[in-house]
């Protein structure tokens, strides 16, 4: 699935995978990103957040090994999330150790509760970059907004009691920004490595809206019936997840943060979301009045649910 | 029940004033105490309910600023107004007397209606 994130490739999102089996007490624990031309600031965080999920339960840092063959481009933009300072690699400049663009990816910040001001900072950090001027007050408070109801989603379902799991997990969520001036855009994103949206959906309040509508979609388009643990179907599903809490009214006040994530692009003059979730993918598009969105399913399971925003500023 | 976004109701009397940004943090968070600090649930005891049963033995209202914070989440909204109702059983037409959602920027006016239309639709628990 990460390989599906921009910019990241099949066989670096295999590396995450495996490396979160190995980041186990007395496992080998490595990195090695040699193969890897580029990385965008959601793989990076998604990369980082394996790493950086050692601290939380009291770990060693892993190892990076031959990272002379690593490409210089892939080396500064995980320095900038902050990830070679996870892995104790220190640098002796703090400047780009090579030119990467103009897109500066922020330090990845993470916490297992809401806090607010996690949101409010990183938007101050987002603003020492972008004018004042087109990183305007609305904006800000749409960034905020966003962030933490991505984090009140994260400490209310992603991390369920009853849950099993294959890894150690840390019950966190990890976010970052990057912003773009050539091309003024402005990333955000957000990530846990939770139970995933098709996991929990069931537990929503008006599930029985989503399941009548994922059951007739899934015969009509598969000759079959809709399982949780079709995997294959999770990219419909989030889509569903989305229309569903869009266009459901009543008592349930569950899934009203979905429709806040789309909202955002949609007030904006132009962006996308993207949520990867489980092996599902749902992208929204906005360019000038025109809007249009589409569901996918990947081949490779992300573990846990990717949130990015990307609005031209 | 219609979805209509409800107008400030005229209040009378003399006002209690909540000014979030001052008076809880300029940072709401979440839904629920246990998710994380300077939640809605939280505002809801701490400020909301005792300003508001004061007033309703009284002759007041309540008037809440939500000018000067970083932005208000959907569910902290929810939680906070949406709450009063389904929590603790207040009657629609008793918030309509005595709570006064105040915004004076244009900024805060959503989150104005917003919380305003969560009073509308919640129902009780």
């Amino acid at each position: 699935m990460l390989a599906k994130i921009r910019e990241m490739n099949e066989k670096a999102y295999k590396a995450t995978r495996k490396g979160r089996l190995k980041l186990r007490p007395s496992k080998i624990k490595w990195i090695d990103m040699s193969t890897t031309e580029r990385i965008g600031p959601s793989a990076a965080l998604a990369l980082a957040s394996e790493f950086h999920r050692l601290h939380y339960l009291g770990q060693t840092s892993s190892t990076a090994i031959d990272i002379h063959r690593w490409k210089p481009e892939v080396i500064e933009s995980l320095r900038q999330i902050g990830l070679l300072d996870i892995l104790k690699i220190t640098s002796k400049s703090k400047k780009p150790l090579v030119n990467v663009g103009t897109t500066a990816i922020l330090p990845l910040r993470s916490a297992k509760s809401v806090i607010g001001a996690e949101a409010d900072e990183l938007n101050g950090e987002i603003a020492g970059i972008v004018s004042q001027i087109d990183f305007s007050d609305e904006l800000r408070s749409e960034v905020y907004d966003v962030l933490v109801e991505a984090m009140d989603n994260v400490a209310t379902h992603a991390y369920p009691d009853n849950a099993v799991w294959a890894f150690t997990h840390a019950k966190a969520w990890w976010m970052t920004a990057a912003v773009n001036a050539d091309e003024r855009k402005l990333t955000v994103v957000i990530y846990d490595q939770g139970v995933s949206i098709p996991v929990r959906l069931p537990t929503w309040q008006n599930y029985y809206l989503a399941d009548r509508l994922l059951q007739r979609l899934v015969s009509r388009f598969f000759g079959t019936r809709y399982e949780v643990s079709d995997r294959t179907k999770d990219g419909l599903v989030i889509r569903t997840a989305m229309k569903v809490a869009v266009t459901s009214t009543g008592k349930s006040y569950h899934g009203k943060g979905l429709p806040r994530m789309k909202a955002f692009i949609e007030k904006c003059r132009g962006g996308s979301l993207r949520i990867l979730s489980r092996s599902g993918e749902y992208r929204f598009h906005k360019k000038d009045k025109v809007k249009s969105d589409k569901d996918l399913s990947h081949d490779v399971e992300l573990g846990g649910t990717l949130i990015e925003w990307e609005v031209s500023y | 029940m219609s979805n209509a976004i409800a107008e400030t109701p005229e209040v009378n009397g003399p006002a209690s004033y909540i000014k979030i940004a001052e008076d809880y943090s300029r940072t709401p968070g979440g839904r629920k105490k246990v998710t994380g600090p300077f939640s809605g649930e939280e505002f809801r005891e701490k400020l909301l309910v005792p300003h508001l049963k004061s007033a309703l033995s009284g002759h007041g209202y309540v008037n809440v600023v939500l000018d000067g914070v970083a932005g208000y989440p959907v569910s902290f909204l929810e939680e906070a107004f949406g709450g009063l109702v389904r929590v603790d059983h207040f009657a629609k037409a008793d918030l309509n007397n005595v709570l006064k959602i105040t915004a004076n920027s244009g900024r805060f006016q959503t989150y104005s209606d917003l919380a305003r239309r969560f009073i509308e639709t919640a129902e009780n628990e």
